[in-house]
């Protein structure tokens, strides 16, 4: 098992680097393959077990936590996704005097930026472990048009692309 | 009924019934403070909600935090937060289990597969929704702020995809060329 305080470092680290729910996926992906204490496996298991459990899709880390650790992972990764929340009560009273400054609302729009543009490219690392082939890109079309058409609570489309696995690349 | 029990209540009832992810859990939560309880209006609501984008991590932990703040102080906001993770953190470790149970079956793999690539799916819906209210705001500023925020966005997705540096160190680049980038745009609308 890894070392328990190291494991909680880089959960909070990476909940400390996002500003969204799958904002933490980058850093955790990054970190936890490089150490081998995850495999790309367990994050494709978490992210739809996260998808799939009730509350904010972020809690898809414990899942993750647990993959990696047992009960001891999933306790540390809730840990550190809900301590940097809390900054929100210093930051309604800061936001309260100094929100409208400029510079400020800039670097925040910057950081909402780059957390935009880290979601492509884990597509394609997500994407890439399996390999660009066209029964995999065409599965990834249907399901983007899917959850975007909104008819259909992306559960039920995860559901779908998981049958579609199955019966396309047996 | 006191305020933190209200509290603890409603956001574990949340955080029991909201499958289907964030989208869905802030719909209930809307429907809960805004339309029912009336302890907030729908602009307050707004308000709250864009301030909970500031802080890191899970904007709707932020969410339940604040509420719980505003409504019924530090304890209010413990058992806000807590009312909302533990019974979600619970069912998503049971799913867990249930996954591990089935992982070594050759058709959970397949499965998997195809999940991953629905993951990669929703991923590009994302990043298209998450990127319209910044690009948005950016357009309604004037052209400078949006070929700024474009820029930004590209540099960003480039930086990562061809030199793959840390990610705090994507942040902090993005942040700080936000700022340089705006300052043309603030010197001239002072002007």
């Amino acid at each position: 098992m890894p070392d328990p305080l190291g494991l909680f470092w880089l959960f909070f680290k990476a909940t400390l680097l996002s500003s969204s729910g799958l904002g933490n996926l980058p850093s955790l992906h990054e970190d936890l393959l490089a150490r081998h204490w995850a495999t790309e496996a367990d994050f494709g298991a978490a992210l739809a077990v996260g998808q799939v459990a009730p509350g904010p899709t972020g809690l898809w880390v414990v899942s993750l936590g647990f993959l990696i650790a047992g009960w001891w992972g999933a306790v540390l990764a809730v840990v550190a996704a809900v301590l940097p929340p809390l900054l929100i009560v210093p930051t309604e009273l800061l936001h309260r005097r100094f929100g409208d400054l400029a510079p400020i609302h800039d670097f925040v729009r910057g950081l909402n930026l780059a957390i935009v543009a880290t979601f492509p490219v884990v597509v394609l690392r997500l994407v890439g472990a399996y390999g660009f082939d066209l029964p995999t890109l065409a599965l990834v079309a249907a399901s983007a048009l899917l959850i975007a058409g909104g008819r259909l609570p992306s559960v039920v489309v995860l559901a779908l692309a998981a049958a579609a696995g199955v019966a396309i690349f047996s | 009924m006191s305020p933190v029990l209200q509290q603890l209540r409603t956001w574990t009832g949340i955080g029991l019934q909201s499958f289907g992810g964030g989208q869905a859990t802030q719909l209930l939560v809307y429907r809960a403070f805004v339309e029912r309880q009336r302890l907030m209006t729908p602009a307050e609501y707004a308000q709250a909600w864009g301030m909970c984008q500031l802080p890191p991590g899970i904007n709707l932990l932020a969410l339940a935090v604040l509420i719980g703040w505003r409504s019924a102080g530090g304890l209010g906001s413990v058992v806000a937060l807590a009312g909302l993770v533990l019974p979600s953190a619970a069912v998503t470790v049971l799913l867990t289990i249930a996954y591990l149970l089935v992982s070594h079956l050759h058709v959970t793999a397949l499965a998997l597969r195809g999940v991953t690539a629905g993951v990669a799916g929703l991923g590009l819906v994302m990043t298209v929704r998450l990127a319209r209210p910044p690009l948005r705001a950016s357009r309604v500023e004037g052209r400078l702020s949006l070929m700024a925020s474009i820029a930004v966005l590209l540099g960003a997705f480039a930086a990562q995809v061809f030199w793959r540096p840390p990610v705090f160190a994507v942040l902090l680049g993005a942040g700080t060329a936000s700022t340089l980038l705006g300052w043309p745009r603030r010197f001239l609308s002072r002007a």
